[in-house]
């Protein structure tokens, strides 16, 4: 049995130790933040502005900004990939307002160019939107769970329970032998569970 | 239920939702380097603290732990803090008994109960409004219970400005928890309502996201969303009904714009802020011209939309509410 409350309290350390490291100045803490909590955060944003990539990329590039200003408050009370995705959440509330802003086209023939509703968008003939919309934040919050979780924690699921790897494969992909693979394995589910339920 | 149908139930879970989108490696150098110009300038901005900055420190320290020391004698010392303040009292409201009136302190922890209408300033810089025959146990600036009635929040100060709520968000925590019967409402950085009704809870959404937790799950109202949860566990979404009825009462009961503090441009955001019309100023530099009059009076008593109708009167101005928007152009 993993003790859940010591996993995240160590996660929570390893963040804060990074967040140190950042704040020294350590170019390959730089790298190491971006690369394993940029793709993260680019989706959490792309799930939230109907797939715009260029909008999810501001997005996701402005909350890093942010984050960068205010590093040295970064308190520890959550992980920091959940506080990057809080900040992520307002960036992309200043956009959708400032997109309200702008002026709109209008054709004197065919009408506003109006998108289609997140409903209408979704609705397929066979499925009723609010079904269609509760998978689709149902994917979000699983994709969102994957990526709060240590990086390696996330692909070991990923590799086992999507594309079906045997535990020899997952342990030679993390380079550990395939009894550390499975307890990296039971810690990744257990912290998976945790996370979920709290997303 | 044995673990095995747990990794089952974990494995169906994971494939429903498939692998995670990759992201290019591409769009991550271009973040880096974006945001690298931030990093430096906090790199700079930490650099003085070496050497030259420790008596400072060290005074500062001393500081921390006078008030520290304050803070562990406060029960001794103090009342219960203060969770907010009256902005607006219509009819009669009472906190543990007592009436208020506008500029009264509301204690953390006071149970409210509400006759008229009445709108608080939190201590965090949101607004909470209640609606008539509500009662609701404010437990903090952001944790509210609500027994009945319906409340109205803006994470926003008076100014539309997201700070200092916002702060609470980053931090990882929302602005606001309202826990009811029927399941416990998360705001994240919005403009909300909550009415409870017989059986359930009705969430209507006017800006941002909401998040409702109840036994068997959570669930996301984005903006322009209605989502109303029966005791019986059912969830109809909708959009949010249209027609000037939908925040009626959040719009009587909102404090007024204080022109002490805030000048012409900053009433017109306001108003747009309460009335959900984004304006649209005819010619686009009027809103800079207008920088330059000073409106002297209140409008004190009036709804945002009457408030309109006044200042756009007594400063040559015509405001006209076409669908979502608000056009503001010089009168004819």
């Amino acid at each position: 049995m993993v003790d859940l409350a010591r996993a995240d309290a160590e996660q929570i350390s390893n963040d804060r130790a990074l967040v140190d490291r950042l704040l020294e100045g350590d170019e390959v803490a730089y790298r190491e933040f971006f690369s394993a909590r940029f793709p993260g955060l680019f989706r959490f944003a792309l799930s939230r502005l109907d797939g715009d990539e260029e909008q999810a990329q501001e997005a996701a590039q402005s909350a890093f900004v942010t984050a960068f200003e205010k590093l040295d408050s970064f308190r520890g009370e959550s992980t920091l990939f959940t506080w990057l995705c809080g900040i992520c959440r307002f960036q992309i509330h200043d956009l959708r307002r400032r997109e309200r802003r702008r002026p709109r086209l209008v054709s004197a023939e065919t009408g506003p160019d109006e998108p289609l509703s997140e409903l209408e968008r979704l609705q397929s003939p066979e499925e009723d939107p609010a079904d269609s919309l509760e998978r689709k934040e149902r994917i979000a919050r699983v994709h969102q769970t994957l990526d709060d979780l240590p990086p390696r924690y996330g692909r070991a699921l990923e590799w086992k329970y999507i594309e079906g790897l045997p535990v020899r494969r997952i342990a030679e992909l993390l380079e550990v032998g395939e009894k550390a693979a499975e307890s990296l394995l039971t810690r990744a589910r257990d912290a998976f569970r945790q996370r979920h339920d709290q997303a | 239920m044995t673990s095995r149908d747990n990794d089952q139930d974990l494995a169906r879970l994971l494939q429903e939702a498939g692998p995670r989108p990759e992201v290019p490696d591409e769009r991550i150098a271009a973040a880096m380097a974006a945001v690298r110009p931030a990093w430096e300038a906090k790199l700079a901005e930490r650099e003085p603290r070496d050497g030259r900055w420790r008596p400072f420190l060290l005074a500062a320290a001393m500081a921390g732990l006078a008030l520290l020391a304050g803070w562990w004698a406060r029960p001794f010392l103090a009342p219960a803090p203060t969770a907010a303040w009256v902005e607006l009292a219509k009819g009669q409201s009472l906190a543990d008994g007592h009436p208020l009136a506008v500029g009264a302190a509301v204690p953390r922890g006071a149970s409210i109960e509400v006759e008229g209408l009445l709108a608080l300033r939190l201590e965090t810089g949101g607004s909470l409004r209640l609606d008539r025959g509500s009662r609701a146990h404010l437990h903090g600036p952001n944790e509210l219970e609500l027994e009945a009635g319906a409340l109205y929040f803006d994470s926003r100060d008076s100014h539309g400005t997201l700070e200092p709520t916002a702060e609470a968000a980053v931090a990882g925590s929302p602005a606001m928890t309202v826990a009811t019967a029927w399941g416990t409402v998360y705001d994240i950085g919005t403009q909300f309502e909550v009415r409870l009704r017989g059986e359930g809870l009705t969430v209507r959404v006017r800006e941002g996201e909401v998040e409702v937790a109840r036994e068997g799950g959570r669930h996301r109202a984005l903006e322009g969303e209605e989502l109303r949860l029966g005791s019986d566990g059912d969830l109809a979404r909708s959009p949010l009904p249209s027609g000037s009825e939908t925040f009626a009462w959040a719009h009587e009961a909102a404090p007024p714009f204080d022109f002490e503090s805030g000048d012409l441009p900053a009433f017109f955001r306001w108003a747009s802020r309460e009335t959900g019309k984004e304006p649209s100023w005819q010619p686009l530099d009027l809103e800079e011209e207008i920088e330059t009059i000073t409106f002297h009076g209140s409008v004190e008593g009036l709804t945002p939309l009457e408030a309109l109708d006044v200042v756009a009167a007594a400063t040559g101005l015509e405001v006209e509410i076409v669908g979502e928007e608000m056009e503001i152009r010089r009168a004819r």
